[in-house]
């Protein structure tokens, strides 16, 4: 594609589309990407953008991520902070599946020590974290313990002995957001995610086994904080608040637009941006039932690390704690929250709307663990199941440029269609295995539509996230393992 | 087929589906729904029969309700939903209103084949209206 002419260069790696491009821009939109990303961006992420743009009360910019590709609403990869007077909530800037995120969990085991039992390892880890459609988790819920759980969040699985205490340090939000109200959530949204605790579900979904090789240790200082070492194993894992977020979402989205126009006079662009005032009876009870699924999200996390910890402890023969199977962070990149950034000399809460992007703040900040808040906020990045994924850090830069946000992941570039046609599932399992990737999945279609070429390069993503300076590299991790849904 | 995929978006599936009536296109693309999550959905055998009971403001939004309700039921009951018989869409007071009798299987993974799940039925590009003599409807699903 022709670089579009209304892209105008700030520089290397910042883009911006003027508020002239559109009417009813309220600000100007801002393209975080190296240029080659940017011209590989398919058209309609400048529209979604710029149609952002125009919502109340956004604040500064509407931002893209070097991974942003379309999606709805808000383009995948969109950030947009929000005056929290002034400002809308919006689900299509968050996205359906709320907390969607990312799991990082360190072992003391080599690659010589998992290489031989690779295969046992991941076949049992598919059949202890169910996968795909209709799966349903161990953990057998009432309706009203449910709503225990989505308003307690990790706090609710560790307290069920679903994991260490620690592992509430070190997730965003000690795993749970505070004003979660499961009176806001409807009986179909319960209905749908009361048994789906402790599943990984289908899509872009997985559990991957991956090596930490020496020369991918780019921070010596930060990846030992953090518990890493050369030829290392770790598990990351991906995943979100299954139906019962998407079904809030929908059920949000749909109430807004019968209201938004009607009762606060609000026009939109596109319908997916459907939204009401965040200080409206409609935007606060969204924001307390989007904050179940995050919290449903985080228990679902939470119950996922468990039974890894139990297959790990299996296979190798001893307890979780004994293979020091610590959990580096959580971090979700389909959210909103309220936090605080400087603007115009002084600290101003705003909502933050992040929608395939990862909240990267720099040191010093008091939500960022004790542990690690001097080097700044671990960032999970999550590849392809053919690249290979990275754990950066927040940065200073972030915070003041982007209300301290930065990219999740590849980003596709190829329609799920395109894929099919290209690839088959079974084929593509052979190939990758000869890559050293052992993968068990749920579909062999969906496998198809998830390989590795229907992504942007996971590397130049991350480059661009440095080099604009939105974050800092501690590893790059290869795959060695991976179920999927 | 009475349906058709579009390549058009890139993470999710985008359906088109034309017919002779509107009772047809809601039909349709309950179908197409089932085939946008099961390779074998015709080995599906409309074994289990549930009664779908909607009401909406306008056409749309029954349409909308309707898919959603597919979504629903595959992730409450596990039934994947391939038939739809007896559609009986009327206007009730100021309301529109859907009756359905319609029937599927019990979702077995192996037996039908999963390709992806869907997660929600989005508004982009949403739309069901009469083109001169056919029916036509189109949208997106999030998987």
């Amino acid at each position: 594609m022709a670089f579009p002419k209304f892209i105008k260069k700030e520089n290397d790696y910042e883009w911006i589309i003027d508020e002239n491009y559109k009417k009813g821009m309220r600000v100007p939109a801002k393209i975080v990407a190296s240029e080659k990303l940017v011209s590989e961006m398919d058209t309609q992420v400048f529209e979604q953008l710029t149609n952002v743009a125009t919502l109340p009360g956004i604040l500064k910019y509407a931002y893209c991520m070097p991974d942003g590709h379309s999606g709805y609403g808000f383009p995948i990869g969109g950030v947009g902070a929000f005056d929290l007077n002034e400002g809308i909530i919006s689900p299509g800037g968050i996205g359906f599946d709320i907390n969607c995120g990312m799991r990082l969990i360190t072992t003391n085991l080599t690659i010589k020590d998992v290489k031989p039992k690779l295969k046992g390892l991941v076949d049992e880890l598919f059949k202890q974290v169910p996968t795909g459609v209709g799966c349903k988790g161990f953990v057998k819920l009432s309706h009203n313990e449910f709503k225990d759980a989505i308003e307690n969040g990790s706090k609710w699985a560790v307290e069920k002995g679903y994991g260490w205490k620690e592992d509430l340090e070190y997730t965003e939000e000690h795993g749970c957001m505070k004003e979660a109200d499961a009176n806001k959530v409807s009986n179909r949204a319960i209905q749908r995610g009361f048994n789906q605790i402790g599943t990984l579900g289908s899509g872009n979904h997985y559990l991957e086994i991956q090596h930490v090789k020496k020369e991918n240790i780019y921070d010596l200082k930060a990846a030992e904080k953090f518990g890493l070492f050369p030829d290392q194993i770790v598990v990351m894992f991906h995943c979100g608040s299954r139906g019962f977020g998407h079904q809030v979402a929908s059920d949000y989205l749909q109430l807004f637009l019968k209201i938004m126009e009607s009762k606060y006079k609000i026009k939109i662009l596109d319908r997916e941006l459907s939204c009401a005032p965040f200080t409206s009876k409609e935007g606060q009870d969204y924001f307390s039932a989007m904050q179940c699924a995050v919290n449903m999200s985080f228990a679902n996390r939470q119950v996922i690390l468990h039974r890894i910890r139990e297959v790990f402890s299996k296979m190798f023969g001893k307890s979780a704690e004994k293979l020091e199977m610590h959990q580096v962070y959580d971090v979700a990149h389909n959210i909103a929250k309220k936090e605080k950034f400087v603007i115009g000399n002084k600290y101003k809460e705003v909502l933050v709307h992040r929608k395939g992007a990862t909240r990267a703040f720099g040191a010093g900040r008091e939500e960022t663990p004790a542990k690690f808040r001097q080097l700044g906020q671990p960032v999970i990045i999550g590849g392809s199941m053919e690249t290979g994924s990275y754990l950066l850090l927040g940065t200073e830069k972030a915070e003041k440029e982007t209300f301290a946000s930065t990219a999740h992941g590849s980003g596709r570039t190829m329609s799920r269609a395109q894929a099919k046609r290209t690839w088959k599932g079974e084929q593509l399992q052979k190939d990758i295995e000869k890559k050293g990737i052992y993968i068990k999945t749920a579909s062999y279609a969906g496998l198809a539509e998830e390989a590795g070429g229907a992504y942007k390069d996971v590397d130049e993503v991350v480059e661009s996230t440095i080099k604009s300076g939105l974050s800092k590299k501690v590893a790059r991790f290869i795959p060695i393992g991976n179920i999927k849904g | 087929m009475p349906y058709k995929f579009l390549d058009i978006i890139a993470a999710d599936i985008a359906v088109e589906v034309k017919a002779s009536s509107l009772e047809k296109v809601f039909s349709d693309s309950g179908i197409a729904v089932a085939a946008t999550q099961f390779k074998n959905f015709k080995s599906i055998k409309p074994e289990i029969q549930k009664k779908i009971s909607l009401r909406a403001e306008n056409i749309e939004e029954l349409f909308f309700k309707f898919l959603d309700e597919l979504v629903f039921i595959k992730d409450t009951d596990n039934i994947i939903l391939v038939k739809f018989d007896k559609i009986k869409i009327y206007k009730k007071g100021n309301l529109h209103a859907l009756e359905c009798l319609a029937s599927g299987d019990k979702l077995d993974l192996k037996k039908h084949g999963n390709i992806v799940d869907i997660k929600a039925i989005t508004m982009h590009m949403f739309e069901i209206k009469k083109k001169k003599s056919e029916w036509y409807a189109k949208f997106v699903l999030d998987v």
